[in-house]
């Protein structure tokens, strides 16, 4: 059975055996990527894995909404992305890293100061394009624990190039709470780049 | 420049998108962070996911709880390879051949109205007739009749009909479905097996 939008529309119809056969195949297709995206934010296997299958569950809930003639695919994806989006938001991280007034708390702002300074020792090209992305990982988990649903949104807009309206259905907002979001997001992010910025080029990302 | 267009500036650059009129600042901060984002992709944690058969039979059995998949079908061929069940099986059958053959036999000019034995928020769905063959023209007529996709069907004997549902039911065919002691599951998949009325 090809996952193509006619065969979606028939099993949607039929039911029963062709469902199952389509989820089979997807679950071999694009299983792992829809997976993997899913445990990179929930930062557990089995946590992404029931969120998967809760999405799955919801696209043949809703299989009649289903409006081609494109592969259903992205439209799958959007409702997998929306269910964790829904179980970020929920989620709330174990330490706040941030103050208020979105500034790094003291003890968050000197651990991102010694890692800022750590990184600049490099004196070689190789070695400073490894901290590089050694400082851009430990900013990014940084970010992603005291704010992982703005840290997965920036993330999907870089790698998928969603634009406005894409996250606008992604977080089932207006447009103007989706530009707040979004605006939130580079707030949010900045003081945690701070060093990574510092690093890869002077002056990027200091007011 | 206004911070929201410094916003709408840094998003589009984020996402590759050109923003020819950007200020240098947003567009160095934003390039870099694209750049780093799609060189350094965040590692997935420790472990892996389930192997596929496992997560596969977990996903099939949820959306069979759910409703959106039938009921699994009953595996014959292991039951009649598992020799200690035989004995059952035949039982069951007999019992069966017999309960029919007394309800044929017994002088009826009314068929007595179908009890629903076993309702519940998922697919399948049984109810009990004296005459299930019957029983099942019956749904066929007054499900079709509503407007609904019943196919009907025979499965080691036993008779029944899969109905996919429409994303929303109208209040017509909610009373249908009432009428013939149906309740609407959740998914779009309403699975219904007749069972034979025991003997009285």
């Amino acid at each position: 059975m090809p996952l193509s939008a006619s065969a979606f529309i028939r099993a949607c119809r039929e039911g029963g055996q062709l469902i199952e056969n389509w989820l089979r195949r997807y679950d071999r297709e694009h299983g792992a990527a829809l997976y993997r995206d899913a445990a990179v934010a929930l930062r557990s296997w089995q946590a992404a894995e029931d969120v998967v299958q809760e999405s799955l569950i919801k696209v043949w809930q809703r299989c009649a909404t289903f409006r081609g003639p494109g592969d259903p695919h992205a439209w799958v994806r959007q409702i997998v992305r929306n269910t964790l989006l829904d179980r970020l938001r929920v989620r709330r991280p174990e330490t706040s890293l941030q103050a208020d007034d979105g500034d790094l708390v003291p003890e968050a702002a000197a651990a991102v100061a010694a890692l800022s300074l750590a990184s600049d020792t490099g004196p070689e090209a190789e070695i400073k394009a490894r901290q590089s992305e050694q400082t851009f990982r430990q900013c990014f988990a940084q970010f992603h624990a005291a704010h992982p649903q703005h840290a997965t949104v920036l993330r999907w807009v870089a790698e998928d190039g969603l634009d406005n309206v894409e996250v606008e259905q992604l977080l089932g907002r207006t447009p103007g709470a989706t530009r707040e979001f979004l605006s939130q997001c580079r707030k949010k992010a900045k003081p945690f780049f701070a060093p990574w910025y510092a690093l890869v080029k002077s002056g990027v990302g200091h007011d | 420049m206004t911070d929201e267009h410094s916003d709408d500036d840094w998003l589009a650059l984020i996402a590759g998108r050109a923003r020819p009129d950007a200020d240098a600042a947003t567009r160095a901060e934003a390039t870099a962070l694209r750049t780093a984002f799609l060189s350094y992709r965040p590692h997935a944690p420790e472990g892996q996911v389930s192997a596929a058969d496992k997560r596969l039979d977990r996903l099939l059995h949820r959306g069979r709880d759910a409703g959106v998949l039938s009921a699994a079908k009953p595996d014959w061929r292991a039951r009649l390879r598992s020799g200690w069940q035989r004995p059952q099986g035949l039982a069951l059958a007999f019992s069966v051949v017999l309960g029919a053959g007394l309800l044929v036999m017994r002088p009826t000019t009314q068929l007595p109205p179908p009890a629903a034995q076993e309702r519940s928020a998922s697919a399948s769905q049984r109810i009990t007739a004296a005459d299930p063959a019957r029983r099942q023209l019956e749904l066929l007529q007054a499900l079709r009749g509503a407007g609904l996709d019943a196919q009907p069907y025979e499965r080691l004997g036993r008779l029944g009909l899969d109905v996919a549902l429409p994303p929303t039911l109208s209040d017509a065919q909610r009373q249908v479905l009432a009428a013939q002691g149906l309740t609407p599951p959740a998914g779009p998949v309403l699975a219904i097996e007749i069972l034979a009325a025991p003997g009285p």
